[in-house]
Protein backbone atom coordinates (compact mmCIF):
# COMPACT_ATOMS: atom_id res chain seq x y z
CA UNK A 1 0.00 0.00 0.00
CA UNK A 2 2.74 2.45 -0.17
CA UNK A 3 2.87 2.61 -3.89
CA UNK A 4 1.30 5.80 -5.04
CA UNK A 5 0.77 5.14 -8.50
CA UNK A 6 -2.39 6.98 -10.24
CA UNK A 7 -4.33 3.09 -9.82
CA UNK A 8 -4.14 3.19 -6.36
CA UNK A 9 -5.64 6.59 -5.88
CA UNK A 10 -8.44 5.96 -8.75
CA UNK A 11 -9.58 3.25 -6.57
CA UNK A 12 -10.18 5.48 -3.57
CA UNK A 13 -13.81 4.55 -3.23
CA UNK A 14 -13.21 0.79 -2.29
CA UNK A 15 -11.07 0.12 0.76
CA UNK A 16 -10.69 -0.69 4.07
CA UNK A 17 -8.38 -0.75 6.80
CA UNK A 18 -8.03 -2.93 9.81
CA UNK A 19 -8.68 -0.02 12.53
CA UNK A 20 -12.07 0.71 10.83
CA UNK A 21 -13.34 -3.16 11.06
CA UNK A 22 -12.07 -3.28 14.78
CA UNK A 23 -14.11 0.20 15.81
CA UNK A 24 -17.02 -2.14 14.01
CA UNK A 25 -16.46 -4.90 15.36
CA UNK A 26 -16.15 -3.44 18.63
CA UNK A 27 -19.93 -1.64 18.26
CA UNK A 28 -21.45 -5.28 17.02
CA UNK A 29 -19.87 -7.04 20.44
CA UNK A 30 -21.68 -4.69 22.19
CA UNK A 31 -24.69 -4.32 20.90
CA UNK A 32 -25.03 -7.78 20.08
CA UNK A 33 -23.40 -9.53 21.90
CA UNK A 34 -22.88 -8.60 25.61
CA UNK A 35 -26.73 -8.70 25.90
CA UNK A 36 -26.70 -12.46 25.21
CA UNK A 37 -24.60 -12.10 28.73
CA UNK A 38 -27.41 -13.71 30.84
CA UNK A 39 -28.22 -16.10 29.11
CA UNK A 40 -25.03 -17.75 28.31
CA UNK A 41 -24.70 -17.58 32.19
CA UNK A 42 -27.26 -19.52 32.48
CA UNK A 43 -26.47 -22.14 29.98
CA UNK A 44 -23.49 -22.24 31.61
CA UNK A 45 -24.86 -23.08 34.73
CA UNK A 46 -27.10 -25.66 33.84
CA UNK A 47 -24.38 -27.78 32.31
CA UNK A 48 -21.53 -27.18 34.40
CA UNK A 49 -21.11 -27.79 37.99
CA UNK A 50 -18.46 -25.26 38.80
CA UNK A 51 -20.65 -22.61 38.63
CA UNK A 52 -17.61 -20.35 40.08
CA UNK A 53 -15.99 -20.88 36.53
CA UNK A 54 -18.33 -18.54 34.67
CA UNK A 55 -16.26 -15.96 34.38
CA UNK A 56 -13.45 -17.71 32.31
CA UNK A 57 -16.18 -19.39 30.46
CA UNK A 58 -17.39 -16.05 29.50
CA UNK A 59 -14.18 -14.76 28.49
CA UNK A 60 -13.17 -17.40 26.34
CA UNK A 61 -16.70 -17.42 24.48
CA UNK A 62 -16.24 -13.88 23.78
CA UNK A 63 -12.62 -14.09 22.89
CA UNK A 64 -13.52 -16.83 20.10
CA UNK A 65 -16.68 -15.28 18.92
CA UNK A 66 -14.90 -11.37 19.09
CA UNK A 67 -12.28 -13.48 16.92
CA UNK A 68 -14.29 -15.11 13.82
CA UNK A 69 -16.47 -12.33 13.82
CA UNK A 70 -13.20 -10.16 12.76
CA UNK A 71 -12.90 -12.70 9.44
CA UNK A 72 -16.76 -12.56 8.90
CA UNK A 73 -20.04 -11.55 10.85
CA UNK A 74 -22.68 -13.81 11.55
CA UNK A 75 -26.05 -13.64 10.40
CA UNK A 76 -27.57 -14.33 13.29
CA UNK A 77 -25.49 -13.55 16.04
CA UNK A 78 -27.43 -15.70 18.73
CA UNK A 79 -27.19 -19.06 17.41
CA UNK A 80 -23.50 -18.28 16.21
CA UNK A 81 -22.63 -17.23 20.04
CA UNK A 82 -24.53 -20.13 21.35
CA UNK A 83 -23.13 -23.06 18.86
CA UNK A 84 -19.36 -21.46 20.08
CA UNK A 85 -20.09 -21.56 23.73
CA UNK A 86 -22.11 -25.03 22.84
CA UNK A 87 -18.77 -26.35 21.51
CA UNK A 88 -16.15 -24.75 24.25
CA UNK A 89 -18.71 -26.89 26.66
CA UNK A 90 -18.19 -30.50 24.71
CA UNK A 91 -14.45 -29.87 24.75
CA UNK A 92 -14.74 -29.34 28.90
CA UNK A 93 -16.54 -32.41 29.38
CA UNK A 94 -14.66 -34.28 26.84
CA UNK A 95 -11.46 -33.35 29.43
CA UNK A 96 -13.14 -33.34 32.58
CA UNK A 97 -12.19 -36.50 34.45
CA UNK A 98 -16.10 -36.87 35.81
CA UNK A 99 -18.20 -36.50 32.76
CA UNK A 100 -21.47 -35.47 34.03
CA UNK A 101 -24.07 -37.69 32.25
CA UNK A 102 -27.39 -35.00 32.04
CA UNK A 103 -24.69 -32.59 30.70
CA UNK A 104 -23.97 -34.31 27.48
CA UNK A 105 -27.65 -35.12 27.16
CA UNK A 106 -28.72 -31.78 26.95
CA UNK A 107 -25.98 -30.93 24.99
CA UNK A 108 -27.42 -33.43 22.10
CA UNK A 109 -30.46 -31.49 22.14
CA UNK A 110 -28.90 -27.91 22.01
CA UNK A 111 -31.40 -25.51 21.78
CA UNK A 112 -30.49 -21.73 20.85
CA UNK A 113 -32.68 -19.72 23.12
CA UNK A 114 -34.99 -17.67 20.71
CA UNK A 115 -34.61 -14.07 20.07
CA UNK A 116 -37.73 -12.08 22.63
CA UNK A 117 -39.01 -9.17 20.40
CA UNK A 118 -37.44 -6.20 22.50
CA UNK A 119 -39.88 -4.02 23.97
CA UNK A 120 -40.34 -0.11 22.58
CA UNK A 121 -36.95 2.15 22.76
CA UNK A 122 -38.72 4.33 25.51
CA UNK A 123 -39.27 0.98 27.42
CA UNK A 124 -35.90 0.08 27.46
CA UNK A 125 -34.73 3.36 28.39
CA UNK A 126 -37.06 3.63 31.38
CA UNK A 127 -36.02 0.25 31.94
CA UNK A 128 -32.61 0.64 31.93
CA UNK A 129 -32.92 3.25 35.08
CA UNK A 130 -34.76 1.25 36.92
CA UNK A 131 -32.06 -1.41 36.34
CA UNK A 132 -29.41 0.76 37.29
CA UNK A 133 -31.15 1.62 40.09
CA UNK A 134 -32.02 -1.99 41.48
CA UNK A 135 -27.88 -2.85 40.36
CA UNK A 136 -26.57 0.23 42.53
CA UNK A 137 -28.44 -0.94 45.88
CA UNK A 138 -26.97 -4.26 45.28
CA UNK A 139 -23.44 -3.04 45.55
CA UNK A 140 -21.23 -3.35 48.42
CA UNK A 141 -22.25 -0.42 50.49
CA UNK A 142 -18.51 1.89 49.78
CA UNK A 143 -18.75 1.03 46.34
CA UNK A 144 -22.11 1.96 46.38
CA UNK A 145 -21.45 5.00 47.71
CA UNK A 146 -18.49 6.67 45.70
CA UNK A 147 -20.84 5.17 42.85
CA UNK A 148 -23.24 7.59 43.78
CA UNK A 149 -21.17 10.62 44.35
CA UNK A 150 -19.86 10.23 40.90
CA UNK A 151 -22.39 9.51 38.84
CA UNK A 152 -25.49 10.73 40.48
CA UNK A 153 -23.69 13.86 42.31
CA UNK A 154 -20.87 14.77 39.91
CA UNK A 155 -18.22 14.22 42.34
CA UNK A 156 -14.46 14.14 41.28
CA UNK A 157 -12.33 11.25 42.64
CA UNK A 158 -10.81 14.22 45.02
CA UNK A 159 -14.02 15.04 46.23
CA UNK A 160 -14.99 11.96 46.70
CA UNK A 161 -12.07 11.20 48.85
CA UNK A 162 -12.39 13.94 50.92
CA UNK A 163 -16.25 12.80 51.68
CA UNK A 164 -15.74 9.37 52.41
CA UNK A 165 -12.95 10.18 54.46
CA UNK A 166 -10.69 7.73 52.66
CA UNK A 167 -7.64 8.15 50.60
CA UNK A 168 -7.91 8.97 46.61
CA UNK A 169 -6.77 5.17 45.32
CA UNK A 170 -9.07 3.94 48.16
CA UNK A 171 -12.00 5.46 45.40
CA UNK A 172 -10.27 4.28 42.84
CA UNK A 173 -10.37 0.98 44.80
CA UNK A 174 -14.07 1.00 45.80
CA UNK A 175 -14.75 2.22 42.04
CA UNK A 176 -13.24 -0.81 40.64
CA UNK A 177 -15.21 -3.39 42.65
CA UNK A 178 -18.58 -1.55 42.42
CA UNK A 179 -17.87 -1.38 38.08
CA UNK A 180 -17.08 -5.15 38.29
CA UNK A 181 -20.26 -5.99 40.25
CA UNK A 182 -22.12 -3.55 38.42
CA UNK A 183 -21.19 -5.36 35.17
CA UNK A 184 -22.11 -8.61 36.36
CA UNK A 185 -25.63 -7.89 37.35
CA UNK A 186 -26.29 -5.37 34.82
CA UNK A 187 -25.33 -8.01 31.96
CA UNK A 188 -26.96 -10.94 33.96
CA UNK A 189 -24.33 -12.91 35.66
CA UNK A 190 -26.04 -11.97 39.04
CA UNK A 191 -23.39 -12.56 42.11
CA UNK A 192 -21.21 -15.37 42.67
CA UNK A 193 -22.77 -18.27 44.54
CA UNK B 1 -5.49 3.04 51.84
CA UNK B 2 -1.86 1.23 51.91
CA UNK B 3 -4.25 -2.26 53.14
CA UNK B 4 -6.78 -1.76 50.27
CA UNK B 5 -3.80 -2.09 47.86
CA UNK B 6 -2.44 -4.80 49.63
CA UNK B 7 -5.97 -6.16 49.47
CA UNK B 8 -5.94 -5.62 45.77
CA UNK B 9 -2.49 -7.33 44.81
CA UNK B 10 -3.83 -10.21 46.72
CA UNK B 11 -7.10 -10.48 44.90
CA UNK B 12 -5.31 -10.10 41.52
CA UNK B 13 -2.19 -12.78 42.79
CA UNK B 14 -5.34 -15.25 43.41
CA UNK B 15 -7.29 -14.42 40.14
CA UNK B 16 -4.17 -14.72 38.25
CA UNK B 17 -4.08 -15.33 34.96
CA UNK B 18 -8.20 -15.46 35.38
CA UNK B 19 -10.68 -13.69 33.73
CA UNK B 20 -11.45 -11.56 37.23
CA UNK B 21 -7.65 -10.70 36.98
CA UNK B 22 -7.97 -9.44 34.05
CA UNK B 23 -11.55 -7.30 34.79
CA UNK B 24 -9.62 -6.02 37.93
CA UNK B 25 -6.62 -4.42 35.56
CA UNK B 26 -9.33 -3.43 32.54
CA UNK B 27 -11.57 -1.72 35.25
CA UNK B 28 -8.65 0.31 36.38
CA UNK B 29 -7.22 1.17 33.27
CA UNK B 30 -10.66 2.30 32.42
CA UNK B 31 -11.19 4.44 35.99
CA UNK B 32 -7.82 6.26 35.19
CA UNK B 33 -8.67 7.15 31.21
CA UNK B 34 -12.00 8.54 32.65
CA UNK B 35 -11.08 9.66 36.10
CA UNK B 36 -7.32 11.17 35.56
CA UNK B 37 -7.20 14.54 35.90
CA UNK B 38 -3.99 14.68 33.77
CA UNK B 39 -4.47 11.84 31.68
CA UNK B 40 -2.13 12.45 28.33
CA UNK B 41 -1.20 11.56 24.87
CA UNK B 42 1.48 8.86 26.32
CA UNK B 43 -1.21 7.60 28.78
CA UNK B 44 -3.15 6.91 25.59
CA UNK B 45 -0.89 5.21 23.55
CA UNK B 46 -0.04 2.80 26.15
CA UNK B 47 -4.19 1.99 26.98
CA UNK B 48 -3.98 1.50 22.62
CA UNK B 49 -0.95 -0.63 22.49
CA UNK B 50 -2.80 -2.71 25.85
CA UNK B 51 -6.08 -2.57 23.57
CA UNK B 52 -3.89 -4.67 21.01
CA UNK B 53 -4.65 -7.87 22.78
CA UNK B 54 -8.25 -8.93 21.48
CA UNK B 55 -8.86 -10.98 25.32
CA UNK B 56 -7.43 -7.38 26.93
CA UNK B 57 -10.08 -5.51 24.79
CA UNK B 58 -13.06 -7.14 25.31
CA UNK B 59 -12.24 -7.06 28.97
CA UNK B 60 -12.39 -3.42 28.45
CA UNK B 61 -15.48 -2.79 26.37
CA UNK B 62 -17.69 -4.89 29.09
CA UNK B 63 -16.67 -3.08 31.80
CA UNK B 64 -16.03 0.30 29.71
CA UNK B 65 -19.83 0.26 28.50
CA UNK B 66 -21.21 -0.43 31.81
CA UNK B 67 -19.74 2.69 32.99
CA UNK B 68 -21.24 4.14 30.06
CA UNK B 69 -24.55 2.89 31.06
CA UNK B 70 -23.79 3.63 35.12
CA UNK B 71 -23.42 7.46 33.97
CA UNK B 72 -27.40 7.44 32.69
CA UNK B 73 -27.41 7.36 36.86
CA UNK B 74 -27.12 11.48 36.25
CA UNK B 75 -30.99 10.92 34.97
CA UNK B 76 -31.94 11.47 38.89
CA UNK B 77 -29.65 14.03 39.40
CA UNK B 78 -31.97 17.44 38.31
CA UNK B 79 -35.37 15.38 38.90
CA UNK B 80 -34.51 14.10 42.52
CA UNK B 81 -32.60 16.95 43.38
CA UNK B 82 -34.08 20.19 42.43
CA UNK B 83 -31.59 22.05 44.11
CA UNK B 84 -28.19 19.98 43.99
CA UNK B 85 -25.38 20.00 46.63
CA UNK B 86 -23.49 21.40 44.38
CA UNK B 87 -25.32 24.37 43.01
CA UNK B 88 -24.17 27.10 45.49
CA UNK B 89 -24.97 30.65 45.71
CA UNK B 90 -22.19 31.85 43.37
CA UNK B 91 -24.15 30.00 40.29
CA UNK B 92 -26.83 32.26 40.19
CA UNK B 93 -25.44 34.74 37.91
CA UNK B 94 -25.12 31.94 35.13
CA UNK B 95 -29.03 31.06 35.71
CA UNK B 96 -30.14 34.65 35.56
CA UNK B 97 -27.82 35.24 32.51
CA UNK B 98 -29.63 32.09 30.73
CA UNK B 99 -33.06 33.34 32.22
CA UNK B 100 -33.57 36.07 29.17
CA UNK B 101 -33.77 32.60 26.96
CA UNK B 102 -35.90 30.99 29.50
CA UNK B 103 -38.46 33.92 29.04
CA UNK B 104 -39.38 33.21 25.52
CA UNK B 105 -40.33 29.80 25.96
CA UNK B 106 -41.66 29.86 29.19
CA UNK B 107 -44.14 32.56 27.39
CA UNK B 108 -45.21 30.13 24.80
CA UNK B 109 -45.99 27.57 27.44
CA UNK B 110 -47.81 30.02 29.59
CA UNK B 111 -46.23 29.18 32.51
CA UNK B 112 -43.92 30.63 34.82
CA UNK B 113 -42.62 27.49 35.87
CA UNK B 114 -38.77 28.10 34.53
CA UNK B 115 -38.76 31.75 36.23
CA UNK B 116 -40.49 30.21 39.48
CA UNK B 117 -37.88 26.79 39.47
CA UNK B 118 -34.58 27.99 37.53
CA UNK B 119 -33.11 24.38 38.12
CA UNK B 120 -31.51 24.19 34.71
CA UNK B 121 -28.65 21.64 34.55
CA UNK B 122 -25.18 22.67 32.62
CA UNK B 123 -24.11 19.26 30.15
CA UNK B 124 -20.81 19.89 28.81
CA UNK B 125 -18.47 17.46 26.83
CA UNK B 126 -14.70 18.46 26.19
CA UNK B 127 -13.07 17.77 22.56
CA UNK B 128 -13.53 14.40 22.18
CA UNK B 129 -15.64 13.34 23.93
CA UNK B 130 -19.43 12.61 24.11
CA UNK B 131 -22.16 12.07 26.41
CA UNK B 132 -25.83 10.79 26.47
CA UNK B 133 -28.61 11.73 28.89
CA UNK B 134 -31.39 10.14 29.76
CA UNK B 135 -34.29 11.83 30.99
CA UNK B 136 -36.94 9.75 32.99
CA UNK B 137 -39.29 10.12 30.71
CA UNK B 138 -37.44 8.01 28.29
CA UNK B 139 -36.06 10.62 26.31
CA UNK B 140 -32.31 10.67 25.68
CA UNK B 141 -30.27 13.35 24.59
CA UNK B 142 -26.33 12.56 23.34
CA UNK B 143 -24.29 15.38 23.22
CA UNK B 144 -21.32 15.23 20.60
CA UNK B 145 -17.69 16.93 21.04
CA UNK B 146 -17.00 20.13 22.35
CA UNK B 147 -20.66 21.12 23.23
CA UNK B 148 -22.85 22.37 26.02
CA UNK B 149 -26.50 22.50 26.96
CA UNK B 150 -28.63 23.21 29.71
CA UNK B 151 -31.29 21.40 30.10
CA UNK B 152 -34.47 21.71 32.37
CA UNK B 153 -37.24 19.23 32.17
CA UNK B 154 -39.68 18.61 35.26
CA UNK B 155 -43.63 17.62 35.40
CA UNK B 156 -44.74 20.92 33.42
CA UNK B 157 -42.34 21.68 30.75
CA UNK B 158 -39.10 20.21 29.16
CA UNK B 159 -36.67 22.70 27.80
CA UNK B 160 -33.11 22.43 26.43
CA UNK B 161 -30.62 25.13 25.14
CA UNK B 162 -27.98 24.00 23.14
CA UNK B 163 -25.63 26.66 23.45
CA UNK B 164 -22.93 25.25 21.37
CA UNK B 165 -21.60 22.06 19.91
CA UNK B 166 -24.26 19.43 18.25
CA UNK B 167 -26.82 17.13 19.70
CA UNK B 168 -28.73 14.39 19.22
CA UNK B 169 -32.65 14.12 19.97
CA UNK B 170 -34.36 11.42 20.99
CA UNK B 171 -37.56 12.58 22.30
CA UNK B 172 -41.15 10.72 23.70
CA UNK B 173 -43.88 12.82 22.64
CA UNK B 174 -46.02 14.32 24.88
CA UNK B 175 -48.79 16.28 23.48
CA UNK B 176 -49.07 18.31 26.77
CA UNK B 177 -45.72 19.04 27.65
CA UNK B 178 -43.52 19.75 24.10
CA UNK B 179 -39.85 19.31 24.36
CA UNK B 180 -38.19 22.84 23.00
CA UNK B 181 -34.44 23.12 21.73
CA UNK B 182 -33.34 26.48 21.41
CA UNK B 183 -30.23 27.27 19.82
CA UNK B 184 -28.95 30.30 18.71
CA UNK B 185 -31.69 31.89 19.45
CA UNK B 186 -33.55 29.74 16.89
CA UNK B 187 -36.35 27.19 18.39
CA UNK B 188 -37.40 23.65 17.64
CA UNK B 189 -40.84 22.11 18.39
CA UNK B 190 -40.70 18.60 18.81
CA UNK B 191 -43.60 16.87 17.56
CA UNK B 192 -42.31 13.09 18.38
CA UNK B 193 -39.07 12.96 17.20
CA UNK B 194 -35.34 12.65 16.10
CA UNK B 195 -33.39 14.80 15.17
CA UNK B 196 -29.97 16.12 15.34
CA UNK B 197 -29.03 19.68 15.95
CA UNK B 198 -25.59 21.50 15.00
CA UNK B 199 -24.16 24.58 15.46
CA UNK B 200 -22.15 25.66 12.37
CA UNK B 201 -20.13 28.70 11.70
CA UNK B 202 -22.96 30.91 9.73
CA UNK B 203 -25.99 28.91 11.02
CA UNK B 204 -27.96 26.09 12.66
CA UNK B 205 -28.73 23.10 10.94
CA UNK B 206 -31.17 20.94 12.17
CA UNK B 207 -31.70 17.46 10.39
CA UNK B 208 -35.14 15.29 11.51
CA UNK B 209 -34.31 11.65 11.31
CA UNK B 210 -37.86 10.34 12.52
CA UNK B 211 -40.98 12.00 13.27
CA UNK B 212 -42.06 15.63 12.70
CA UNK B 213 -41.05 18.91 13.93
CA UNK B 214 -41.40 22.32 13.50
CA UNK B 215 -38.76 25.45 13.45
CA UNK B 216 -38.86 29.21 14.37
CA UNK B 217 -35.92 31.63 13.26
CA UNK B 218 -34.71 33.47 15.43
CA UNK B 219 -35.35 37.28 13.97
CA UNK B 220 -38.26 39.08 15.69
CA UNK B 221 -41.93 39.27 14.66
CA UNK B 222 -41.69 40.64 11.32
CA UNK B 223 -38.75 39.06 10.31
CA UNK B 224 -39.57 35.49 11.88
CA UNK B 225 -40.18 32.16 9.41
CA UNK B 226 -41.30 28.98 10.39
CA UNK B 227 -41.31 25.49 8.66
CA UNK B 228 -42.26 21.91 9.90
CA UNK B 229 -39.74 19.26 9.07
CA UNK B 230 -40.41 15.78 7.69
CA UNK B 231 -38.06 13.08 7.41
CA UNK B 232 -34.80 13.36 5.70
CA UNK B 233 -35.24 17.13 5.67
CA UNK B 234 -32.63 19.20 7.00
CA UNK B 235 -32.74 23.25 7.56
CA UNK B 236 -29.87 26.14 8.21
CA UNK B 237 -31.32 28.81 9.62
CA UNK B 238 -29.67 32.00 9.97
CA UNK B 239 -30.90 35.00 11.36
CA UNK B 240 -33.86 35.44 9.03
CA UNK B 241 -33.16 32.83 6.43
CA UNK B 242 -34.23 28.82 6.22
CA UNK B 243 -33.27 26.62 3.22
CA UNK B 244 -34.56 23.23 3.07
CA UNK B 245 -32.96 20.35 1.09
CA UNK B 246 -33.84 16.19 1.82
CA UNK B 247 -32.26 13.33 1.48
CA UNK B 248 -33.22 9.84 2.08
CA UNK B 249 -33.64 8.87 5.47
CA UNK B 250 -31.04 6.22 5.09
CA UNK B 251 -28.42 8.63 4.29
CA UNK B 252 -28.83 10.16 7.27
CA UNK B 253 -27.73 7.67 9.66
CA UNK B 254 -24.25 8.77 8.74
CA UNK B 255 -24.99 11.88 10.67
CA UNK B 256 -25.51 10.27 13.74
CA UNK B 257 -22.59 7.82 13.45
CA UNK B 258 -20.73 9.73 16.13
CA UNK B 259 -22.91 8.59 18.45
CA UNK B 260 -20.82 5.40 17.33
CA UNK B 261 -17.71 6.73 17.67
CA UNK B 262 -16.85 7.01 13.81
CA UNK B 263 -17.59 9.54 11.45
CA UNK B 264 -18.79 8.40 8.00
CA UNK B 265 -17.02 9.56 5.04
CA UNK B 266 -18.83 8.88 1.30
CA UNK B 267 -17.67 10.63 -1.62
CA UNK B 268 -15.99 13.54 0.48
CA UNK B 269 -13.18 15.89 0.09
CA UNK B 270 -10.38 15.48 2.75
CA UNK B 271 -10.84 19.16 3.63
CA UNK B 272 -14.28 17.96 4.66
CA UNK B 273 -12.91 15.01 6.68
CA UNK B 274 -10.39 16.75 8.25
CA UNK B 275 -12.96 19.51 9.36
CA UNK B 276 -15.08 17.16 10.47
CA UNK B 277 -12.13 15.41 12.33
CA UNK B 278 -10.74 18.53 14.18
CA UNK B 279 -13.71 19.08 16.08
CA UNK B 280 -13.15 15.73 17.72
CA UNK B 281 -9.32 16.09 18.37
CA UNK B 282 -7.16 18.68 20.33
CA UNK B 283 -4.45 17.87 17.59
CA UNK B 284 -5.50 19.59 14.44
CA UNK B 285 -5.03 18.26 10.94
CA UNK B 286 -4.36 21.12 8.20
CA UNK B 287 -4.22 20.52 4.70
CA UNK B 288 -1.39 22.15 2.90
CA UNK B 289 -2.60 22.63 -0.49
CA UNK B 290 -5.26 23.01 -2.58
CA UNK B 291 -5.24 19.92 -4.87
CA UNK B 292 -4.99 17.84 -1.74
CA UNK B 293 -8.00 19.64 -0.09
CA UNK B 294 -9.93 18.47 -3.65
CA UNK B 295 -9.16 15.25 -3.30
CA UNK B 296 -11.86 12.62 -2.37
CA UNK B 297 -12.84 9.72 -0.46
CA UNK B 298 -15.11 7.27 1.55
CA UNK B 299 -13.92 5.96 5.14
CA UNK B 300 -15.55 5.10 8.36
CA UNK B 301 -12.95 6.95 10.51
CA UNK B 302 -12.98 6.92 14.61
CA UNK B 303 -13.75 10.25 15.91
CA UNK B 304 -10.38 9.99 17.29
CA UNK B 305 -8.84 8.90 14.35
CA UNK B 306 -6.35 11.24 13.01
CA UNK B 307 -4.30 8.02 12.95
CA UNK B 308 -6.60 6.48 10.36
CA UNK B 309 -6.94 9.82 8.47
CA UNK B 310 -2.83 10.07 7.77
CA UNK B 311 -2.72 6.16 6.81
CA UNK B 312 -5.40 7.08 3.97
CA UNK B 313 -3.46 9.60 2.71
CA UNK B 314 -0.13 8.16 2.80
CA UNK B 315 -1.18 5.16 1.57
CA UNK B 316 -4.11 5.75 -0.35
CA UNK B 317 -2.74 8.93 -1.73
CA UNK B 318 0.41 9.05 -1.51
CA UNK B 319 0.92 12.28 0.80
CA UNK B 320 3.46 13.36 3.24
CA UNK B 321 2.04 14.01 6.74
CA UNK B 322 4.42 16.39 9.15
CA UNK B 323 3.65 16.65 12.91
CA UNK B 324 4.70 20.15 14.42
CA UNK B 325 2.86 21.97 17.56
CA UNK B 326 -0.24 19.86 17.83
CA UNK B 327 -0.67 20.02 13.91
CA UNK B 328 -0.47 17.31 11.48
CA UNK B 329 0.42 18.91 8.23
CA UNK B 330 -1.09 16.90 4.80
CA UNK B 331 0.24 18.11 1.31
CA UNK B 332 2.38 16.34 -1.12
Amino acid sequence: MTDTSEADRGNAGARSLEMIARADIDAWFVREVLPLEAALTQYFRHNWRDAAGVADFLQDVYLRVYEAAAKEFPTSTRSFVFTIAHNLLVDRVRRAKVIPLEAVENFEALNVPADVPGPEAHAVARDELRRLEAALEKLPPRARQAFALHHIEGLTVREIASRMSIGERGVTWHLNEGLRALAATLYGEGEKP
Amino acid sequence: MSDKVTDREREARTAAGSAEALRIEAADRILARRLSPDWNEENQRELDAWLEDTAHRIAYLRLDTTWDRAGRLEAFRPFKRPVPARAPQSRRPLIFKFAAAAVAAAAILASSVYLSQPAMRTYATAVGERQTITLTDGSTISLNTNSVLKLSANANARLAVLERGEAFFQIQHDALHPFIVTAAGHRITDLGTKFIVREESDALKVTLIEGRARIETAGNAAKKRATDLTPGETVLASADTLRKTMRPVARLKNEASWQRGVLVFEDATLADAARELNRYNTQKLVIADAGVAKLKFDATIPTNGIQTFTRVAQQVFGLKIERRDGEVIVSR
